[in-house]
């Protein structure tokens, strides 16, 4: 079904104190049918205002939107035949369950017999068909967005706009109801475009992430994609966790990280760099001599499957991963005490030393 | 009570008359109101556009203008021929005195009460739930009809209580449109002043009783929202939808020419009619007003800052009964609240200045206790706690933390107060035949058919009072920034 792509769209907004600011800068992207998508970056990235736009409920600065190689940018949003769930639910407060849902069907006169045939199939599928004569405020958050789903479903729509569904609700809820969210859209055979600013959940649902900042997009792939091959040092960072180093080339496979000698088997393109390193693949070792780096442990956090050591190297913070197996408790390491660790060539990400890292690691 | 009853036949149909057409001028004037104060306070709501700013700001104008001035404005305005029908060309006024003068008249001072209450509820729908109908395939009409209107209906309803009783409450400025209809309010003045006392409490305790069951009939359909989602015409209400700009054209004409020019006229009128004004009985209305409405004020900012702490802290029944009751004072008419008043201190006391104190702190206290029963309750109770748990006592409390934080409201309730006294009619009259309040003495001075001399005086309360709100508005406005 639904096909979107987005064609040079630029959104500017005017401020409280009437200035500029650009919120979408020239964005081209398409978005795959029947996989789930989501729109993923830190807050103000623009990502709720391209949701907006492909909703219709705001209009482009200049671009367009299309569905099925068909331009909607001038369709109002009653015409788009689309689904949309709210962050906060926006149950209409003065309907019950059934109504609720009834609604999308019920303003497009749809048959009698046809409304209550969607509002059946709807509400059992998102398990709330025992209650469709409860009101909204006799409901849980994690009913209430399960109803917001069905009443956006209920109209068989076949591309289904999520702003921010989960992020209102309890953090186990939450994440439970991302599995049902998956399955619902997949069984169903539908294109989700999911809004979120949450790395963690749009890793686990969707099958293709769209990372923005500051109205662009970073990089689009999938969850392993953007997590093994980062394209950018922002990327890194705001998917999973990492350690960045500055590095100096010495030779086309060889490094230099303050002062320490790393071969690595790809070529090196730049003479100035950052590397950048997972906590996983940060290695432990006891004895001197094999470690490439020496440092103080800060922190350790119990994580229950890992262990998270903050090691303090000459005032920077690495973040190291130990998986922890029955046989190793207790824990042998206390903060305070001195360790060694080391990185391999193979593990690393090569990036382009940029003009001002703190900005590029700065997470907004 | 036995009086009542043995009053002539004539003076109790004369009675249930008066009642009848109060009822049916205040129907009238909400339906007047509803039809154009409900599009007109969506647009304010919604747009964000210079003229529905400025539209606005000129809306509580009616409200600001002393019910006084404003009988003659509109009267003005719409029965003489240097009003409106001079822009026909017309030698005489559009309308005589009479009940079609007294519902326009009612439709100015009472049309800001639905908009303001209907634009506050407006604007506290989130906008996502007629997001949500919009993007479930609702057309703009529908959505309105199915979604906001059923959520802002308790805003009607507050603002429908609020217009209605006001339209049969109005005393002052309603005797100078009536001619020779009398509204009941301005009937038990008239009885009262013949001497008729029987009759005129008769009217009031009607009067009152009216406004209570009102009050009780329209908050039991407070929070009751059903819907009617069975009848849905989307290719009728989709074109419904398209209609904004002769919406727009229609209620735009409708406020300059039926509420915003009525309102002004007053001040254009006496430019052109300017008379050598300040005599002796002009200066001493002017003292006299301003001194009560300044006692007044005074001695009602003492008794209800503390009721309002009382009443803002106290979480049993008591805050919810004095809610209410406070509302039946404010919806009581004044000139039967005036009768009773005299009724009852008269017996008590002979000094007329003092019951017109008294009845004037009647009916403005609650206008002063309300915002400052409003702000006690935004005081967190964690902020007293949290002053207790560093270290202040009571009275530190007070002084630091309570007091700075309910100022605005403080400031806000006293200029209510202040105006209400400075512009009240009704009670007035009820009170005394001898003295002549500023509104008083415009109602005798249009009686006398000297309506440059009504109009310069209204003019100049009609300044203090815009002064008054610019200052009101100031301090909401910091309030909220």
């Amino acid at each position: 079904m639904p096909k979107v792509e987005i064609i040079g769209l630029t959104k500017k907004f005017k401020s409280a104190k009437d200035e500029e600011i650009l919120a979408l800068d020239n964005l081209n992207l398409n978005i795959p049918s029947k996989k789930y998508s989501t729109l993923l970056g830190p807050s103000g990235c623009g990502k709720t205002t391209l949701l907006r736009i492909i909703t219709g409920l705001i209009s482009p600065t200049k671009g367009q939107v299309l569905f099925n190689k068909e331009d909607v940018s001038l369709r109002p949003p009653q015409e788009r035949d689309i689904g949309f769930v709210f962050q906060h639910f926006s149950i209409f407060p003065h309907m019950d369950v059934w109504h609720n849902t009834a609604y999308g069907p019920l303003v497009r006169g749809w048959e009698k017999e046809d409304i209550a045939k969607a509002v059946k199939i709807n509400l059992k599928l998102v398990g709330l068909d025992d209650r469709a004569k409860a009101l909204p405020h006799e409901l849980s958050g994690g009913m209430r967005q399960r109803l917001g789903l069905a009443r956006a479903l209920a109209t068989h729509a076949k591309l289904l706009l999520l702003d921010e569904p989960l992020s209102a609700l309890d953090a186990k809820i939450g994440a439970y109801l991302r599995y049902e969210l998956r399955k619902i859209v997949k069984n169903n055979r539908l294109t989700a475009i999911h809004v979120t600013h949450n790395q963690e959940e749009a890793m686990m649902i969707s099958d293709n992430i769209i990372l923005m900042r500051k109205g662009r997009i970073v990089q689009t792939g999938s969850p392993v994609e953007l997590y093994n091959y980062p394209k950018t040092i922002f990327a890194a960072n705001f998917i999973g966790k990492c350690n960045f180093f500055t590095a100096r080339k010495l030779s086309d496979n060889l490094i230099d990280i303050g002062g320490r000698k790393l071969a690595v088997k790809k070529n090196i393109k730049y003479d100035e760099m950052v590397i950048g390193i997972r906590p996983e693949k940060i290695h432990l070792k006891s004895h001197p001599g094999q470690a490439l780096f020496t440092g103080k442990i800060d922190l350790i956090n119990f994580l229950g499957h890992l262990y998270e050591y903050r090691i303090n190297v000459n005032g920077n913070i690495i973040k190291a991963y130990k998986r922890i197996k029955d046989d190793k408790l207790p824990e042998k390491y206390r903060e305070g005490d001195k360790v060694n660790f080391s990185i391999s060539g193979d593990d690393i990400f090569i990036f382009p030393k940029p003009k001002d890292i703190k900005k590029e690691l700065s997470l907004d | 009570m036995s009086n009542i009853l043995h009053g002539g036949a004539i003076l109790n149909w004369q009675i249930f008359k008066a009642v009848l057409i109060s009822f049916f001028i205040g129907l009238v004037v909400l339906l007047i109101d509803l039809a154009f104060g409900l599009p007109l306070a969506w647009v304010l709501a919604r747009s964000r556009s210079k003229m529905a700013r400025l539209v606005d700001s000129l809306i509580d104008l009616s409200l600001v203008m002393p019910t006084a001035a404003l009988g003659l404005s509109v009267y003005l305005y719409w029965g003489e021929k240097i009003g409106l029908a001079r822009l026909f060309g017309l030698k005489e006024g559009l309308f005589d005195k009479g009940i079609m003068m007294i519902i326009l008249l009612h439709v100015v001072f009472t049309i800001p009460y639905i908009i303001r209450s209907i634009s506050a509820a407006i604007r506290q729908i989130e906008d996502s739930y007629t997001e949500a109908a919009v993007t479930l395939g609702a057309y703009p009409f529908t959505s309105f009809r199915t979604i906001s209107l059923p959520l802002f209906r308790d805003g009607i309803i507050n603002g429908s209580i609020l217009a209605f009783t006001r339209s049969l409450s109005e005393t002052g400025a309603t005797m100078m449109v009536a001619g020779l209809v009398s509204t009941a309010p301005v009937l038990a003045v008239n009885l009262k002043n013949a001497g008729e006392l029987p009759q005129a409490i008769g009217l009031s305790m009607i009067l009152i009783a009216s406004a209570i069951f009102i009050l009780i009939g329209a908050k039991a359909m407070l929070g009751q929202k059903t819907i009617n989602l069975d009848h849905v015409y989307p290719r009728l209400e989709k074109r419904i939808g398209k209609l904004t700009i002769p919406r727009n054209l229609m209620i735009g004409l409708f406020f300059i020419f039926v509420i915003f020019l009525p309102t002004i006229f007053i001040i254009l009128y006496s430019f052109g009619n300017w008379e050598a004004v300040f005599s002796e009985t002009i200066i001493k209305s002017i003292i006299i007003s301003f001194a009560v409405a300044f006692v007044v004020t005074v001695i009602n900012l003492i008794f209800a800052l503390p009721l309002a702490y009382m009443i803002a802290r106290s979480k049993s029944f008591f805050g919810k009964l004095f809610d209410s009751m406070n509302e039946i004072v404010l919806l009581v008419p004044t000139s039967a609240l005036g009768i009773s008043l005299v009724l009852f201190w008269s017996n008590f006391l002979s000094f007329e200045y003092i019951i017109l104190i008294l009845t004037h702190l009647c009916f403005s206290f609650p206008l002063l206790l309300k915002p400052l029963v409003v702000a006690f309750r935004d005081i967190p109770l964690d902020l007293e706690e949290a002053a207790h748990s560093l270290g202040a006592n009571s009275k530190q409390v007070l002084k630091t933390i309570l007091f700075p934080l309910v100022i605005p409201a403080i400031i806000a309730g006293s200029i209510m107060a202040f105006m209400r006294s400075l512009s009240e009619t009704g009670a007035t009259l009820a009170v005394s035949s001898q003295i002549q309040t500023v509104p008083v003495l415009i109602v005798n001075l249009v009686q006398d058919a000297k309506f440059g001399q009504a109009a310069f005086i209204s003019t100049l309360l009609f300044a203090v009072a815009l002064l008054f709100l610019l200052i009101l508005k100031y301090f909401t406005y910091r309030k909220n920034h």
